[in-house]
């Protein structure tokens, strides 16, 4: 088995008095060194899980271990705890920055924080790239955009061996959403750092990413690779009739015809058309079906003890 | 711009320390600037006073009095100024330097960098507490140089309060204990504007809870007169309870003969004289020690039950 970047056994999360669960019983397994997509819609638990990772959050239910350590535990072992926080980066979704710092101070401040990782040129290029930002510029006068390149520069810098992005390019342009992305994806090859990326946009995934953690309601519906969670899938198409001796995760009828997505890959008789869905399809269809089985991949299962 | 500044880095703060003191500049430097105007100020005053005659009406710009009058009125605003500093430095402790991060969130940008973020919490104490350490002993020093001429004056009596306070270093306990109040403040409320006021609020009322105690931390001298009619006190002895003495040698309150005809009384209760409890000169530096270890006291544990709080709740 390779290594794990992060693995939760039975992780729950709650809030408040009332008992509210973010994260309910959550457990699965991120190898290390993959790109992982974080999906969900709205509420489904996925900053929760990422503030977990990087040690802001302290579960309430069950363990998670990320790079063979427990983010949220600093005491009796702070040298290590520290070790642990330096190996990973995270951006919170509102990519919180000092409004009244200039870009240079804040680059300063990364490397004032991680002294002996940082990489200052790396930081410098992400940048100026493309914008062209003015380091004597005040964070409080950027857009939405330019702050999120300043939070990436911010996360790549640190060399991290593990990032966890919360919804990062939400308020990116397209054009400087491709060319962040490339430089992500660039990072993550030349160093094989494991990404994990939250985003309600599903499309945006498919291209990027070669895993897959989709929650739901705070509960895990879908892990692995992206490719055997595809190829594990059928989507059907025929005429109105009883469905194959399959997992059916969705049915839909529209007029005499119906379409179907079937768990299994098994060519299917009967008249029935086959083809492979994409992952928005095979994502939507489980969230439009709360009551579909979960589907975990070998890797990404836990080994329960 | 990285290789031009590391060269400079040795002398510098670095770290956790460099990002906090960076964070609040201006705070530091108001502080420092209104520092050197009240050493300037008060050293001016007092070379002025010194070096004018004590009859002097013919040459000098003002006479050797009009200059003591002018220290003595300064000497007393710069006390109640000083008495409203433990205040301000819990505002600014809890509001700005504690829960604003909360509140706005960069505490998610600071505590996810390679720094265990006890560290950070640490900083936020210490530099606020190195600084208030820097300007209260500034301050009891310049206020020393005001009130030597000026001591005698009914204002800036040694027990007055707020001239208790800045003659020694009760106000810097005050000041370090404004500080632990401000943090913990700040941690609890996680809203600037509320934890400003709370921090305040709650030093406020420590300082007033420790004024009502403040003179009974050391046991007072006792005096007797044979005249139930007056205290003999000397200037600048501090009479703390005072009532009529029977010639048993018992002491009763003077509510005893709040009557129109107290003579009369007198002689009912044997009153023959009158007792006093009063702290001379000489108890201002036990009175401040005691007031201050306590005070102390109370702001290590303010600041342990913070890092306590701080440990459980964040990493």
């Amino acid at each position: 088995m390779t290594a794990t970047a992060i693995e939760a056994n039975g992780l729950g999360l709650g809030y408040g008095r009332r008992g509210h669960r973010a994260l309910d019983g959550c457990s699965f397994r991120v190898p290390a060194g993959r790109v992982c997509a974080l999906a969900g819609p709205n509420g489904a638990g996925k900053s929760s899980l990422l503030a977990l990772a990087a040690g802001l959050l302290r579960p309430t239910g069950g363990t998670l271990r990320v790079l063979d350590g427990i983010p949220s535990d600093a005491r009796g072992s702070t040298s290590r705890a520290e070790g642990l926080r330096g190996r990973i980066a995270y951006v919170a979704q509102d990519k919180p920055l000092y409004p009244q710092l200039t870009i240079g101070e804040t680059l300063r401040l990364g490397h004032e924080l991680n002294r002996g990782r940082w990489d200052a040129a790396l930081a410098e290029r992400i940048v100026e790239e493309g914008g062209g930002l003015d380091p004597a510029a005040r964070i409080r006068s950027l857009s939405g955009g330019q702050r999120t390149r300043v939070a990436l520069a911010l996360a790549l810098a640190k060399r991290p061996e593990l990032m966890l992005l919360d919804e990062p390019m939400a308020d990116l342009d397209p054009l400087a959403r491709h060319r962040l992305t490339a430089a992500l994806m660039t990072e993550a090859a030349d160093h094989g750092t494991t990404i994990v990326i939250s985003s309600h946009i599903l499309s945006e995934l498919e291209a990027t990413c070669d895993y897959v953690l989709l929650l739901d309601g705070g509960r895990v519906r879908l892990a692995g690779e992206t490719e055997d969670l595809i190829s594990a899938h059928t989507l059907l198409t025929g005429p109105v009739a009883d469905l194959p001796d399959h997992t059916v995760v969705e049915s839909r009828t529209t007029g005499r015809q119906l379409t179907a997505l079937v768990r299994g890959s098994s060519a299917v008789g009967g008249g029935w058309q086959t083809a492979q869905p994409s992952l928005e399809e095979l994502l939507m269809a489980h969230l439009r079906s709360p009551d579909a089985p979960p589907m975990l991949t070998p890797s990404a299962e836990v080994a329960t003890a | 711009m990285s290789t031009l500044t590391t060269s400079r880095l040795r002398l510098r703060p670095r770290g956790v320390t460099w990002l906090v003191a960076h964070q609040h500049r201006r705070i530091l430097t108001t502080a420092a600037v209104l520092l050197v105007a009240t050493a300037v100020v008060t050293s001016g005053l007092r070379i002025a006073y010194e070096a004018t005659p004590y009859d002097d009406t013919a040459t000098g710009l003002f006479t050797n009095s009009a200059y003591r009058g002018g220290i003595a009125a300064v000497a007393d605003f710069f006390a109640h100024a000083a008495l409203l500093l433990p205040l301000l430095v819990a505002a600014v402790v809890a509001g700005p330097m504690v829960a604003r991060e909360l509140e706005s969130g960069t505490y998610k940008l600071v505590w996810t960098q390679s720094v265990d973020p006890a560290r950070w919490f640490a900083a936020k104490v210490a530099l606020p507490a190195v600084a208030v350490g820097v300007v209260t002993i500034g301050l009891i020093g310049l206020f020393r140089v005001l009130w030597g001429p000026a001591a005698g004056d009914y204002r800036l009596s040694w027990h007055e309060r707020q001239v208790f306070l800045v003659l020694g270093p009760t106000l810097l306990a005050y000041g370090l204990l404004a500080v632990t109040v401000g943090a913990l403040t700040g941690l609890l409320v996680r809203r600037t504007v509320v934890a400003m006021s709370a921090a305040g609020l709650a030093t406020g009322t420590a300082m007033a809870a420790m004024f009502a105690l403040s003179e009974y931390l050391w046991a007072p001298a006792s005096a007797t007169s044979g005249d139930p009619d007056s205290v003999q006190i000397v200037p600048g002895e501090f009479v703390v309870d005072t009532g009529l003495l029977t010639a048993s040698g018992e002491r009763l309150p003077d509510s005893v003969c709040f009557v129109q005809q107290y003579a009369a009384c007198y002689t009912e209760h044997g009153v023959v004289g009158r007792w006093w409890d009063y702290h001379p000169d000489s108890h201002l530096w036990p009175l401040q020690l005691v007031e201050s270890g306590i005070v102390l006291a109370l702001a290590a544990a303010v600041a342990y039950a913070a890092f306590r709080i701080f440990r459980s709740r964040h990493a």
